[in-house]
């Protein structure tokens, strides 16, 4: 019988991690005016699912579960599909980027792959707003502040997360993991 | 390959793509990128734009209409750039006479292309010191600009501009 490659406990993980992420969007606002606010939440919480499920594709899947959830509860200004495309597109930018970056705990790598998962997010929602010929907040407020927040938001996201996998690893999480494995 | 490099790497990607999404979105709004890049001069070369005032077949006011007229200019105090172009007075008066014109006229100005629409009392528009004028671009367009109170500033005017209305009282 050949391996899975998530187990089972691994696909709970990730699906908690999805609906974390969810709830986050819809409980967590931060009295800011800035697009892309959001991501310091949802960015965290994909680096770390990278980390504590240490297999690539660990973050798309938990981009894409958040971005079905996110669909059916009818978050986002563009519709369902656009709604699951850039929720999706933020787990798989992650990825791409840890691919290249590897070290989710590495500060400047979570940061960084943080803020890439986030503008692959920002792009879905530039393209959609391109083809639909519909303003989006963003546009509406100036595409380099957009981006700019995005990328900031992002990147404190990746911090954010890179320092809670420090704590995680200090508490001897990971230690505990392997042996769940 | 040490992390350093993989960092470094990683901060040229995002920082290329975030210059390409301004970069496509600045040529693609007419942004300052589409200004700077593109050549060319500010001439009327684009077609005639339709003067409807209650006849069946709107007149047009073509480049060769404009010729004749004489130009006025002011200097943008937002981007302190002359705009120099027809007072719309006098492409006005090309279609209709102007005896028919009352202070209570309005004149209409579209651009459908951008989804603006200016409104405007005769009075103030034959009013030579309001320069409300049809500025040509260097897309061979015409824009519809002014000093005028409320009518200012380059969000209130008309790019693009395709149609002129007439509404008699």
């Amino acid at each position: 019988m050949t391996a899975r490659y998530f187990s089972t406990f691994q696909l709970f993980l990730l699906a908690l991690f999805a609906a974390l992420i969810v709830v986050a969007k819809i409980a967590l606002h931060l009295p800011l005016q800035l697009s892309g606010h959001s991501g310091i939440f949802w960015m965290a919480i994909i680096i770390i699912a990278a980390r504590v499920v240490p297999r690539r594709g660990a973050a798309s899947l938990v981009g894409l579960t958040s971005g079905i959830m996110a669909a059916f509860l009818g978050l986002g200004d563009l519709g369902a599909l656009n709604t699951l495309i850039s929720y999706a597109m933020a787990g798989v930018g992650a990825d791409l980027a840890l691919l290249l970056l590897r070290d989710p705990e590495n500060i400047a790598c979570a940061v960084l792959a943080a803020m890439f998962g986030h503008l692959c997010k920002f792009m879905v929602k530039w393209v959609f707003s391109m083809m639909a010929g519909a303003p989006v907040g963003f546009v509406a407020l100036g595409m380099a502040k957009a981006l700019f927040g995005y990328l900031l938001f992002g990147a404190l996201g990746g911090l954010l997360g890179a320092l809670t996998l420090r704590a995680l690893a200090k508490a001897g999480f990971f230690t505990y993991m392997q042996e769940k494995k | 390959m040490s992390t350093m490099k993989r960092v470094i790497i990683g901060i040229i990607i995002i920082a290329g793509l975030a210059a390409i999404i301004l970069a496509v979105d600045s040529m693609r709004r007419g942004g300052t990128l589409y200004r700077t890049l593109r050549d060319g001069s500010e001439k009327f070369s684009g077609e005639c734009i339709p003067v409807r005032h209650g006849t069946a077949k709107p007149s047009l006011f073509c480049s060769a209409d404009a010729a004749p007229l004489a130009k006025k200019r002011f200097v943008d105090k937002a981007e302190n750039k002359p705009q120099e172009g027809w007072l719309l007075r006098d492409a006005v008066l090309l279609s209709v006479r102007a005896a028919k014109l009352k202070p209570g006229t309005l004149v209409r100005v579209t651009s459908s292309s951008r989804g603006k629409r200016v409104e405007l009392s005769w009075k103030d528009v034959s009013d030579e010191a309001n320069l409300v004028i049809l500025a040509p671009t260097k897309q061979g367009t015409l824009k519809l600009a002014s000093v005028m109170k409320g009518l200012d500033t380059r969000t209130k005017w008309v790019q693009d501009v395709d149609g002129i209305e007439i509404v008699l009282p």
